[in-house]
């Protein structure tokens, strides 16, 4: 039964993959090409060898974290091969990649994800120096160009191309944030005794972490990127503590954050941008082409391949949203709200189905992180929140968004499968 | 260690739930805001790429139509097959304007393969564009154009009987104006024709009615004087008629007579000629007026009644010319004759406004009598059409900076009249910068005319 399931999905998955390019194809040029039969069986294989090794290595892991994120992985692959044909078999690669690693991710830790919680520090520490990079790129002389937002140039002679670490760092960000607080909470209470600065390290741990990211948000004006590191750090804090004091800290870190990034140029920027996109130039360009193409798509959309999502500028990276607007309307939009939301809730039941501490911190956080990026980039593309060029997990063009995506998965997996399976 | 998580993930959820709203707001309530927005290309993108309906003339010449693009499937290409001669009618594709910009809605296809389309295409709707058929003379426009090369002018060329709209040239084509209908010009003599009949109809004066004739007369109560071409006599007695006046294109009898008749008169008939109205034309027309519209200034009146303050349009002149040539009705010019469908079948033919009366039938006559004169002894001799009878009259307007424009304004055959035209020449090209109505723009009138003549 659970055979026929799995299959029903990754079979379902590749068959949205390869619809979809079969009828953008249809859509701009009248006639269907190799592309959708190719798309159909490397996604299929890829998602039939995850499957493979959920089965080997955790076989009480939950398939249905996995089904809603192929779904919006095939779909993101339709939409960029209808933007930019060109980055669609880049995009293919990377998807393969991000399979890869996720069976990488099952097979390192088919003993469990226990082993994470004490190199916390580490990885925390690791995720703050990515995150930071475009911050540092600028520091070192990098120049103008060798960063634009969260986004990094990377270039041997004369080829380069673009990356984006935020997505990778904050992943890594999580789950040692999940280590560090969930260690400590395991420490007995006799050993907290009368220490102030015991009692308030959780919290100063999202200090740290404000503090250490309050540069990238003044080198790149990206205050909705920025609040989602500081909101994460606070989650998490409260997940493993329920430390009221967070609840009030969180917020305030926040909104000195923000007036003391205002001091920023870029900041104001973005400010200026959010508050009117129609007049604020070629910086604002993105979001009102964005919106333009959001309100074209109307409520049922174009149809794939028939609208203009060109005219948006980066249409496949940071405003994938407004393409898919456009060519699905507002019933693609709102079945993208869904299965993102489909796969917080299954992180979320994961964290609660979990035994021990630091596996349930570490699936809320991941799960946490991956909604709250959704809400930043859907949020900042709707104008209520500040624009932000993050890159969206396993819709948006670009491989470490997509791989980073990918490693929480298969973490969250793990975990289920921990949590689920005999023990 | 449940209850934050359970929190924390109600937060997000209601995140999402704003998020559904927010989309709602944005791609339904708010969409044809931005769909709509000036900065959003995909109108005119849209506008582009799409098939529309076929510009014709009635006698079968294509003047635009739709090609399916062989590279790209639902792409279509615009042709336009007759060339410049109609561009300034026509219009382009990107040009706004023409018929192109102002049916651009009538001639769209409304296939866009919405479902509302692919329902309305299942009940057997045809949803293929319309066609415009337009009432231009293919051969007559070009012919214009072709007479027009190289100078600076516009024609205008109506069937006197109905209003339809046979030629409408602006030269040179490029860049796309059109100014046979859509701009003034200085009208000089021409508009002597109005006044003429105004006279006439309101028994005023006759033709043979006498005035002192002087090379300049002060306007009395006014500091205005008004003086003949080149400050001299009409004709060589004491006194001159009302037809030699008009033959000979003198001031000073149209410059007594509309101050003898007064602004009432004056302003009435002006405006029955169309002067101070909309045309009710499709292309863009501006307003012609004669200068003298409810004035009490007597230097002004008298001004206005040779002719020297009024503006018009080639066009609108030939609808002038069509009323004397028949016989004082005035049918308004019209351009689109009919809409068909995909097939070539007429669907609609827009109705023509009533013809009124301007002037009796015989004042028209006898407009008519002494605009022949004007061909056959008077300032109009080079529009002489060999073997025909031709009518018309001649102009000399002088812009603000005192450049002339030269205007030729008539119609043929005088007994049974088949054209009326207008054609008005502007300072520069092979005329240089000093034209005359009698010397610039009869020329051209009479080569089109023959060519007119000849073929009926």
């Amino acid at each position: 039964m659970k055979l026929v399931t799995e299959a029903a999905w990754v079979a379902g998955s590749a068959a949205v993959a390869g619809l979809g390019v079969a009828l953008v194809d249809v859509g701009k040029t009248g006639q269907v090409t190799w592309a959708a039969g190719v798309v159909f069986l490397a996604f299929g294989c890829c998602l039939a060898g995850l499957v493979a090794a959920l089965r080997r290595w955790a076989p009480g892991g939950s398939s249905f974290l996995l089904w809603p994120t192929a779904l919006l992985v095939a779909l993101g692959l339709v939409l960029i091969y209808r933007i930019d044909p060109v980055e669609a078999p880049i995009q293919l690669w990377w998807i393969v990649a991000g399979i890869v690693a996720a069976i990488g991710i099952l097979l390192t830790f088919r003993w469990g994800v226990e082993g994470l919680m004490p190199v916390g520090y580490w990885l925390a520490a690791t995720g703050l120096c990515l995150i930071v990079l475009p911050f540092l790129s600028r520091l070192l002389g990098g120049g103008a160009n060798a960063a634009r937002g969260l986004w990094l140039t990377i270039g041997w002679g004369n080829v380069s191309f673009m990356v984006q670490p935020f997505g990778l760092g904050a992943v890594l960000l999580a789950v040692g944030l999940a280590g560090i607080h969930s260690r400590w909470a395991l420490e007995s209470p006799s050993d907290r005794a009368d220490n102030r600065l015991v009692s308030i390290r959780d919290l100063l741990v999202m200090g740290v972490v404000w503090v250490t990211t309050l540069p990238l948000l003044w080198a790149t004006g990206d205050l909705t990127a920025w609040a989602v590191l500081v909101v994460l750090s606070a989650t998490i804090a409260y997940a493993a503590t329920g430390d009221r004091r967070v609840v009030w800290t969180g917020p305030a870190l926040v909104g000195i954050g923000f007036v003391a990034g205002l001091t920023s140029s870029r900041a104001r920027v973005t400010l200026e941008v959010w508050l009117d996109p129609f007049s604020a130039g070629e910086a604002g360009a993105g979001l009102k082409e964005s919106l333009l193409a959001l309100g074209s798509g109307h409520l049922s959309g174009s149809g794939l391949g028939m609208g203009d999502p060109e005219l948006v500028p980066r249409a496949t990276s940071d405003w994938i949203l407004a393409a898919l607007g456009e060519e699905l309307g507002l019933a693609g939009t709102v079945a993208v709200i869904v299965l993102y939301g489909l796969v917080t809730a299954a992180g979320v039941g994961v964290s609660i189905g979990s035994r021990d501490l630091f596996s349930k911190v570490a699936a809320a956080a991941l799960s946490f992180l991956l909604c709250l990026m959704f809400l930043a980039s859907a949020g900042g593309l709707q104008r209520l929140l500040p624009p932000t060029d993050m890159g969206l997990p396993f819709l948006a063009y670009g491989g470490i968004p997509l791989i980073a995506g990918w490693v929480a998965m298969a973490l969250l997996v793990r975990i289920s499968h921990d949590g689920q399976g005999p023990l | 260690m449940n209850r934050p998580i359970r929190r924390i993930a109600l937060l997000l959820m209601v995140g999402m739930v704003v998020l559904v709203v927010g989309a709602t707001w944005h791609q339904l309530v708010a969409a044809d805001r931005y769909r709509d927005h000036p900065d959003n290309r995909r109108t005119a993108l849209l506008r582009a790429g799409k098939e529309r309906g076929m510009i014709s003339t009635v006698g079968g010449r294509i003047l635009a139509f739709s090609e399916q693009d062989p590279e790209s499937f639902r792409s279509y290409d615009r042709r336009y097959p007759a060339g410049d001669a109609f561009t300034s009618v026509v219009g382009t594709e990107g040009s706004q304007s023409g018929l192109e910009e102002i049916y651009a809605d009538e001639l769209r296809s409304r296939r866009d393969l919405s479902i509302s389309d692919l329902m309305a295409a299942m009940f057997g709707e045809d949803l293929r564009p319309r066609g415009l058929q337009i009432t231009l003379d293919a051969d007559l426009q070009q012919r214009a154009y072709e007479i027009l090369a190289r100078r600076r002018g516009a024609v205008a060329a109506i069937r006197p009987g109905t209003g339809e709209v046979l030629a409408l040239v602006s030269s040179p084509g490029l860049p796309v104006t059109e100014r046979a209908a859509g701009a003034l010009y200085p009208l000089g003599s021409a508009f002597k024709i109005v006044t003429a009949a105004a006279t006439l109809d309101s028994e005023t004066a006759d033709i043979e009615s006498l005035f002192e004739d002087r090379p300049v007369w002060q306007v009395p109560g006014a500091s205005l004087v008004v003086a003949n071409p080149g400050n001299v006599q009409c004709g060589d007695s004491p006194q001159v008629s009302l037809l030699t006046s008009f033959v000979l294109s003198c001031n000073l009898a149209f410059a007594e007579l509309a101050l003898e008749m007064g602004s009432e008169i004056m302003d009435t008939y002006a405006a029955a000629f169309g002067f101070g109205t909309e045309m009710g034309f499709p292309l863009q027309t501006p307003v012609p007026s004669f200068g003298g519209e409810r004035s009490s200034d007597p230097g002004l009146l008298a001004s206005a009644g040779t002719g020297r303050l009024a503006l018009s349009s080639p066009l609108h002149m030939a609808s002038v010319a069509a009323v004397v040539a028949n016989g004082g009705l005035r049918a308004p010019p019209y351009l689109v004759a009919s809409w068909t469908d995909a097939d070539g079948e007429v669907i609609e033919r827009p109705g023509t406004p009533p013809a009124s009366r301007v002037i009796t039938p015989e004042t028209a006559a006898s407009v008519a009598r002494m605009m022949e004169r004007v061909i056959t002894e008077g300032t109009g001799q080079d529009a002489t059409v060999a073997g025909h009878r031709v009518a018309g009259k001649t102009g000399t307007g002088q812009d603000a900076d005192g450049r002339n424009h030269a205007w030729f304004v008539g119609f043929a055959p005088v007994d049974s009249p088949t054209i009326a035209l207008a054609v008005m020449i502007e300072p520069g090209g092979e005329f240089g910068e000093s034209v005359t109505g009698g010397t610039a723009a009869a020329p051209v009138a009479s080569e089109l005319l023959s060519y007119w003549l000849q073929r009926s």
